[in-house]
């Protein structure tokens, strides 16, 4: 991301939409739409998405959304005389990369945002303001909320996104899950045959039951409604052992760790709390179950935890 | 600053497609050109029924 709003991106984004007859404009809180108008009625049907994406994030979240939307408004004005009004909007910042605040448009045009105050503090690194970084692009931070006239009298709202977790593909029935079930069932020992999904109504309890720091903070962050609004959040990516052989003692174990918090000191304080933690004497442990039913219980020289 | 109070409420739906291990928010995530595919035709064919049903209303 380029700037506060994604300019870069959102530039591009109008490039592929300018073949299609559409309007475009931005609205208070710098979303930006693209509306195709409908021959019957004018309560739109919205489709959304964001081109902005966290920190070294990846190619779908979250392009798909946006890029799928103007597929859509594409074929719609191949075909002609749509009949309803059709928007797409690309919300601004959904990701808060830059100051870590996220959803700025569309807490916007929903009405939820409501610490204009607390925003108007944050600094990007650079020490930059957030009402100054938005001004840059013609946003005005205490008229955002009059984006929420864009969503007056919206017939629907659509979005498609990449799913955050497991679910799905472990539902894609394939010959490696078959081998493992075959394996699994017959008392040997594969790669996969001890693989296991968490089910996603347990993996934020997991996440939290295997996080130290999470788990350092939970007591924290349970004292109030705004306390848990603003707690800290760590949630584990995944671990990668080497040499990634059943019979062999870990030599080394990967962390994938995702932490957030909207103070730039305490996140940085988190950091240094989980290298901290990934850095000390392994220590022998028994893995705990977690309740998703993995029901192996190994013994794992853990540097991480 | 309190929030402006929230306007009428619409429906509103998400299609997600799978993610590969499950990853988001990372360089390593992924999702099977294929299944992109559909999920792109699936939002399509989402929003014609949607269009269908809100002409109609």
């Amino acid at each position: 991301m380029d700037g506060h709003l994604g300019a870069g991106a959102r530039s591009g984004s109008a490039a592929k939409v300018a073949a299609i007859r559409t309007e475009e404009s931005v609205d208070a809180a710098g979303n930006q739409w693209f509306t195709l108008r409908g021959a019957l009625r004018p309560a739109p049907c919205c489709i959304g998405g964001h081109i902005d994406s966290v920190p070294n994030g990846g190619w779908l979240d979250g392009a798909l959304n946006v890029v799928a939307g103007v597929e859509v408004l594409r074929r719609l004005a191949e075909e002609g005389n749509a009949p309803v009004t059709v928007r797409l909007v690309n919300w601004a910042d959904e990701e808060g990369a830059r100051f870590g605040r996220s959803l700025f448009g569309s807490s916007a045009a929903a009405g939820s945002m409501a610490d204009q105050d607390e925003l108007r503090a944050r600094k990007d690194v650079a020490g930059i303001a957030l009402p100054d970084a938005l001004g840059e692009h013609g946003v005005d931070l205490d008229r955002a909320l009059d984006a929420a006239r864009e969503l007056e009298g919206a017939a629907a709202y659509l979005e498609l996104h990449i799913e955050q977790g497991p679910v799905l593909e472990a539902l894609e029935p394939s010959a490696r899950r078959r081998a493992a079930a075959r394996s699994a069932s017959s008392g040997t020992r594969s790669p996969f045959a001890a693989r296991r999904r968490t089910p996603a109504r347990r993996r934020w309890t997991s996440a939290a039951t295997h996080s130290p720091v999470r788990r350092g903070s939970s007591s924290r962050s349970a004292r109030s409604r705004g306390e848990r609004e603003t707690a800290p959040v760590c949630t584990m990516g995944g671990v990668v052992t080497k040499p990634g052989i059943v019979t062999s003692v870990v030599e080394t174990a990967e962390c994938l760790l995702d932490q957030r918090h909207l103070d730039a000191g305490k996140l940085a304080a988190m950091l240094d709390d989980a290298k901290r933690a990934s850095s000390g004497s392994p220590k022998k442990r028994t893995s705990r179950s977690n309740g998703s039913g993995s029901g192996t219980s190994s013994r794992s020289s853990s540097t991480t935890r | 600053m309190r929030p402006r109070s929230r306007g009428r409420a619409f429906p509103t739906v998400m299609v997600f497609v799978q993610s590969l291990r499950g990853l988001s928010h990372t360089k390593l995530e992924d999702t099977k050109e294929e299944h992109l595919e559909l999920a792109v035709q699936a939002l399509d064919r989402l929003a014609a029924k949607t269009i269908d049903r809100v002409a109609a209303s």
